[in-house]
């Protein structure tokens, strides 16, 4: 069994289109979630959304202008992820270059929904207008449910495993697992992991139909996204993507890479929809069972996390996911971990979520701090004692193991447990 | 219309679906669509469209195995184009 480390992060996320830029939101505080009038054009009650904003010169810059033809939101963020990642890991990347194919290593790139917007502006209104001669060659490319790994595996000439996973909104979570297993076994060097959703009414609509996303703030776009707050209306929607390079800690240190932090362990497993469970519910056994295995495999103890980043999309589903995992952690109030919600600032990006959010996990493990969870200040009457284990702004703290967490529709769970690499 | 317009803009529409992989010297009539340029057959079937919308021609599914060269798509254009004009 070989030891895992992440070597390299890259992130296209609504408050930040860049690592850096995500790090200084995260500890600022900054809500990038914004009206969005095409969902206010569409009467959709929820008119609030969690986009990327990207700078047309960073897209001209990063791909060749025959690849921007063929992309669509969910390929160029994964795209724009995936480079960052992996120059951020040590790797040369050049728009033009035809790179040599490398061997050792894979992509395991989640999706959601993948191309919906291309399905939906696009494949229907033309083929039922009769212009299928139209549709161009690029269309399997954008619209197959492989397209985002197959993007990236071509951009960057990767040899190793490429594929692409789905459980929803665990997926994210879920690639980056499968990840772990493929190092951690040796039958990969690398795996350049995350996930990606793209920016679509399409994906939106379904969501605003079940009325679970926030309809109470249209007028104030940045307090709309509320989790573990008293007043959570809903989530708001979002797109993104995060990529993480996980690698065996033998490979790292042959060619000196830096490390961010080591993977101890991922879990995943699904609450079969029974006990509470169904297609939208989580069944409590089947997550804290999911919790208790990376914990048992991990070695590690429910007091000795210290930080955890939470599925928490601000929705009724908030207090039981802390009251799963203080059952699962065997904890109190008192000695629960410092526990925040990403999706507080950029808003629930669905498929692309935990991918984005395991890169808020290492830069928080990595750069010791606990970014704030903001607009939960009338905090849920359920979760009061823990109020102050939840920061509302950013604050220094030497962490040592994180937990993040995900869940997702099919009643799926997944975690993973990070520790923060170097002296601690 | 002329043979010259048609040949610029041409070469133009290629430089914006060159491959990786693409020869970096200058594109001539000679120079292949494939072996020079890195255009795949599903590339082509886009080249094909973006210059039957250019030109307001329609291209015959049927030739297309016969475009190997810029020169092959300047003269398949510009016989079209003719034949539009003329009728």
């Amino acid at each position: 069994m070989y030891r895992v480390v992440v070597t390299g992060l890259g992130v296209v996320a609504p408050n930040g289109a860049n690592v850096g830029a995500f790090e200084s939101a995260l500890r600022a505080g900054k809500s990038g979630v914004t009206l969005q009038p095409r969902m206010t054009e569409l009467r959709m009650a929820c008119q609030v959304a969690g986009t990327p904003a990207l700078d047309n010169s960073i897209v001209e810059s990063t791909f060749r202008e025959s690849t921007i033809r063929v992309m669509n939101t969910s390929m160029m963020f994964a795209g724009l992820a995936a480079i960052e990642c992996w120059r951020d890991a040590g790797f040369s990347y050049q728009p033009d270059e035809d790179s040599p194919v490398d061997w050792d290593t894979g992509a395991i790139i989640g999706t959601g929904f993948g191309g919906i917007d291309t399905v939906g502006d696009r494949l229907v209104p033309m083929t039922n207008a009769g212009e299928v001669r139209k549709l161009g060659s690029a269309m399997p490319e954008q619209t197959m449910g492989s397209a985002p790994s197959a993007f990236v595996g071509g951009l960057l000439g990767l040899g190793g495993i490429v594929t692409t996973v789905s459980s929803a909104c665990a997926t994210g979570t879920e690639a980056i697992v499968h990840a772990f297993d493929r190092v951690q076994s040796g039958r990969a060097a690398r795996i350049l992991s995350g996930s990606t959703e793209g920016s679509s009414v399409f994906i939106w609509a379904g969501f605003d139909a079940m009325r679970v996303c926030c309809r109470t703030h249209n007028d104030s776009p940045e307090k709309a996204s509320r989790p573990m707050s008293a007043t959570a209306a809903g989530f708001v929607p979002a797109a993104g993507a995060g990529a993480l390079m996980l690698e065996s800690l033998e490979s790292a240190q042959d060619r000196g890479a830096r490390i961010y932090a080591e993977v101890l362990v991922g879990a995943m497993n699904s609450g079969g929809q029974r006990n509470g469970g169904t297609i939208t519910a989580s069944n409590s056994q089947g997550a804290q069972r999911c919790l208790k295995q990376a914990l048992s495999a991990a070695g590690v103890s429910g007091n000795s996390i210290d930080y955890v980043n939470g599925h928490l999309t601000a929705t009724i589903a908030d207090p039981k996911e802390i009251a799963n995992l203080m059952a699962a952690l065997e904890l109190t109030p008192d000695t629960f971990p410092l526990i925040n919600s990403t999706k507080s600032m950029i808003g629930h990006a669905l498929g692309a979520s935990g991918a984005i959010e395991c890169v808020a996990t290492v830069l928080q493990l990595h750069g010791g701090f606990v970014h704030p969870s903001i607009n939960c200040e009338d905090i849920h009457k359920k979760l009061h004692g823990i109020q102050n284990r939840i920061p509302t702004i950013s604050t220094s703290a030497q962490l040592s193991t994180a937990l993040k967490v995900s869940f997702g529709f099919g009643d799926v769970n997944a975690c993973i447990i990070f520790k923060k690499w170097g002296p601690q | 219309m002329n043979t010259d317009y048609i040949q610029q803009e041409v070469f133009a529409l290629l430089k914006t679906y060159a491959g990786r992989s693409a020869n970096p010297t200058p594109v001539t009539l000679t120079t292949r669509l494939s072996e020079d340029l890195d255009i795949d057959s599903a590339r082509l079937v886009d080249i094909i469209l973006d210059l039957e919308g250019k030109f307001d021609i329609a291209i015959d599914d049927a030739c297309v195995p016969n475009l190997l060269t810029v020169g092959d798509l300047v003269d398949r254009v510009d016989s079209l184009v003719k034949v539009t004009k003329s009728s």
